[in-house]
């Protein structure tokens, strides 16, 4: 028999000095899995586990777990000029661990900042005490494509305004977590952090054994309870669905997991009409109310009426119907004004304006470049700073100093000079790594992590999140359009 | 809980329509096979065109009437809208759309079927070996089916599935029993028109139960009267013509509001051309007469679903289907 044992890994025997292990390196980063080895007993055990089972054993249960993702069906559509290509997002067996305190720190530190975003929100589109303090500059705010004047002067139900938040955090060298990002308009992966513990229960179920891990399969219910929270004036039994732009977004199938989790429909726009500043969806009985909407499109196409004409995707009429109190939108309309980069810098001291806290989390060292100190340190350490446009997306005109070359650096202090408001910079962080199965073995490999927080009467907070891990070695970046794939995370008891 | 919406309602209704549909064309291209295999020549080919009503377009498209060129346009070519590659297309997207509403072994059934199916190569429906191909679809959709019986649930979604299905299967029955009998009229001996027509009722998985009803029967008119009348096989028109009562009746029951009299009359006026029945005595022309109306019925029903319990934007789709 070539295969002595097919149900389990085969040990390789004499300890810590061979193993599957043996030979992998940090290489100087943090690691999220041999740093807490010795001073935690269960990642000691979970290091020890992976230890002791072969290449060919994970190899094959990441091909069972990547042909389970596809049978399922859990693919995001890769749109090239002749086909439609729907790919798994890769997903890595060996799953990211958070300890107890970890994840305290982490929880706790998201709960503050999604509760600072909301006051802020309700803040800059009603009374702008923050803008008459001085503590966040107006134009900073405004002349942000996402800040939607439409909003101004309304409070949505419970004056929550990102019901669903994803905070996205990295852990430095010196292993402190980090917020890199926050996203308040309609964060994804959620349902990939679901997917992937199952994935990892049936592929793993060895290695967990014994150990206790936080439950992650709540979500559906304390999304359900959020969103029937914030029901149109205080109505108890709202009815709640999730709008998806439709099958052919590349998110679509999140959207199936939203509305199934929750046992709601998953409508569509052209599912859903407005009379009388209403909402119902059409059933096969007629219209029925609509009273609450996870909606899963962008504020630009809501709502032909308001924002954009050429909305095919949207309901007219939605927009009104909503500034009228008789449907909740969910996240609010304009909460994209909360998490762009320059406003990132600022919210250390939004978190202090409102809270009168300190923040739990750090942002990344930040500086301001609209700001005369901001700016002449930028100037002097251009080459060693990560230099952000406030505007961008998606990397797009980031300047990595040290790899950059004098022409760039030469262009780019130009432009600080000619325009200093619209960039930040920040130091280069050496993010975590964890280990991950490559071509070449159990490597470390960057990732970061987004918890998802979930609010209504109060703020409940997914535990652990998604890990992001980027598969190519040395890079940096994380996102499943350019290699990165993801992780199951482990929230330790 | 609100009602079911139109669309889901729709996309339910055309999944069990397009997985029936994937099954029935495998059946016609079976029995096309085996036809082909004992008569002369590739002409029979052209019986399954002709039953399909793609002859013309075929033809016009420069088709030939060749085994390979046939089979892959009723196996492969995802364009052809009376294709199986189509069908499991559109049944996998109709699935996609009402996702949230069936269980995800039935989706990841469904899934793996497509994606294996879709896979499939001109090498692999050789003459050879396609009788495996309809086989393997006939189990993939008759394994959809059992996951249906077993997992979904038994409120509006089911009544619209089994509507779907039923209507699908009303229809493709009579067209198999179209092609027994264009067959018939090309004059064979009696003994190659038994085998045929026992060929065509193993097919339909009704073998056992015709002989048990008809133990010596001349072959053409019985198995007529089988395939159109005989209420305990689940593939015969009087079948799904009655299960198309239950469900349109619980439908009725379940929600009071909705004006029913098109959908009704529809069903009806079914009902009664088939209980008319063909002009006896039967001959091959006149027995295709009455398949054409009764699929004209067939279709009528279907419309009337869709207008009454599905939105505007579903009949086009209705349309652009038939």
């Amino acid at each position: 028999m070539l295969n002595p044992s097919p149900s389990g890994p085969i040990g390789s025997g004499d300890g810590a000095s061979s193993g599957l292990l043996s030979t992998y390196n940090p290489n100087g980063f943090f690691c999220e899995l041999f740093e807490q080895r010795a001073s935690q007993p269960d990642v000691g055990q979970i290091w020890q586990r992976l230890n002791e089972m072969d290449n060919a054993s994970l190899r094959r249960r990441t091909r069972l777990a990547d042909q389970e993702l596809f049978n399922l069906g859990i693919t995001f559509t890769v749109y090239t000029e002749r086909d439609a290509i729907d790919r798994v997002l890769p997903f890595d067996v060996i799953p990211r661990i958070l300890t107890a305190d970890d994840w305290r720190r982490i929880q706790t530190g998201v709960e503050q900042r999604v509760q600072a975003i909301n006051l802020f929100l309700r803040d800059i589109y009603n009374e702008e005490h923050i803008f008459r303090d001085g503590v966040v500059p107006a134009a900073l705010v405004k002349r942000n494509s996402q800040y939607r004047k439409e909003m101004q002067g309304f409070v949505p139900a419970r004056g929550v305004y990102a019901h669903i938040a994803g905070i996205d955090i990295v852990r430095s060298d010196t292993g402190d977590f980090m917020v890199l990002e926050d996203n308040a308009r309609t964060p994804s992966g959620v349902s990939y952090v679901i997917e992937n513990r199952h994935l990892m229960m049936r592929a793993f179920p060895d290695l967990a054994e014994g150990i206790t891990i936080a439950d992650v399969d709540d979500y559906g219910r304390q999304l359900a309870r959020a969103l029937r929270a914030v029901g149109p004036q205080g109505m108890t039994d709202p009815n709640v669905v999730v709008l998806t732009p439709g099958m052919f977004n590349s998110a679509y199938f999140e959207h199936i997991f939203l509305a199934r989790e929750m046992g709601v429909p998953l409508v569509e726009g052209r599912d859903l009409i407005v009379e009388d500043d209403r909402v119902y969806m059409r059933t096969i009985a007629g219209l029925a109310p609509v009273h609450v909407i996870y909606r899963r499109i962008d504020d630009d196409f809501l709502d032909p009426e308001t924002f954009r004409k050429d909305s095919i995707l949207g309901v007219p009429g939605l927009f009104k119907a909503y500034r009228k109190g008789n449907v909740t939108i969910t996240n609010a309309v304009g909460t994209g004004a909360a998490d762009d980069k320059a406003l990132y810098a600022y919210m250390p001291r939004i978190i202090r304006y409102y809270l009168d806290q300190e923040p739990i989390l750090n942002n990344v060292e930040t500086h301001i470049c609209d700001e005369a100190d901001g700016l002449s340190y930028t100037l002097d350490n251009l080459s060693k700073l990560v230099t952000k446009p406030v505007g961008g997306s998606g990397g797009y005109g980031v300047v990595v100093g040290p790899h950059a070359s004098k022409r760039v650096l030469r262009d780019l202090e130009r432009q600080l000079k000619a325009d200093p408001s619209n960039f930040i910079s920040q130091p280069m962080i050496k993010l975590s790594v964890a280990p991950t199965l490559t071509r070449q073995g159990v490597e470390p490999r960057h990732v970061d992590l987004r918890p998802f927080a979930v609010t209504g009467d109060g703020t409940w907070v997914l535990p652990g999140g998604l890990t992001r891990v980027a598969l190519k070695r040395g890079s940096l970046v994380v996102n499943s359009s350019q290699g990165g794939g993801s992780k199951d995370t482990w929230v330790l008891a | 809980m609100p009602n079911l919406l139109s669309r889901f309602a729709s996309d339910l209704f055309w999944l069990a329509r397009y997985m029936e549909r994937a099954e029935a064309l495998a059946r016609l291209i079976d029995i096309s096979k085996n036809y082909a295999g004992s008569h002369r020549g590739d002409s029979s080919w052209e019986r399954i065109l002709r039953i399909c009503g793609d002859l013309e377009t075929y033809k016009e498209a420069g088709g030939s009437l060749d085994s390979a060129s046939v089979l892959a346009y009723y196996l492969l070519d995802a364009k052809n809208p009376t294709s199986v590659a189509f069908a499991i297309n559109a049944a996998r997207d109709n699935a996609r759309g009402a996702r949230h509403l069936i269980s995800t072994e039935l989706w990841t059934h469904l899934n793996t079927f497509h994606n294996h199916y879709m896979k499939l190569t001109a090498r692999d429906i050789r003459i050879s070996n396609v009788s495996n191909i309809c086989q393997e679809i006939k189990t993939g959709c008759q394994a959809f089916e059992g996951i249906v019986q077993s997992t979904m649930t038994r409120g509006e979604p089911w009544y619209f599935y089994d509507l779907g299905k039923n209507i699908e299967r009303a229809d493709q029955t009579t067209r198999v029993l179209d092609i027994g009998y264009i067959s018939l009229s090309s004059g064979d001996d009696d003994a190659l028109v038994s085998v045929q027509w026992n060929t065509l009722v193993r097919t339909l998985a009704g073998y056992h139960l015709y002989r048990s009803k008809f133990p010596a029967g001349e072959y053409a008119r019985d198995v007529a009267s089988f395939l159109l009348f005989e209420t305990e096989f689940t593939r015969s028109v009087a079948f799904c013509v009655e299960s198309i009562s239950v469900s349109l009746g619980q439908l009725t029951r379940r929600l009071p509001m909705v004006p029913t009299e098109a959908v009704q009359s529809a069903q009806d006026a079914l009902v009664a051309r088939l209980a008319e029945g063909p002009t006896k005595p039967i001959t091959p022309a006149r027995l295709h007469d009455f398949l054409d109306r009764l699929q004209l019925s067939i279709g009528d029903v279907s419309e009337a679903i869709a207008i009454t319990y599905f939105a505007k934007e579903v009949e086009a789709e209705d349309r652009a289907a038939a």
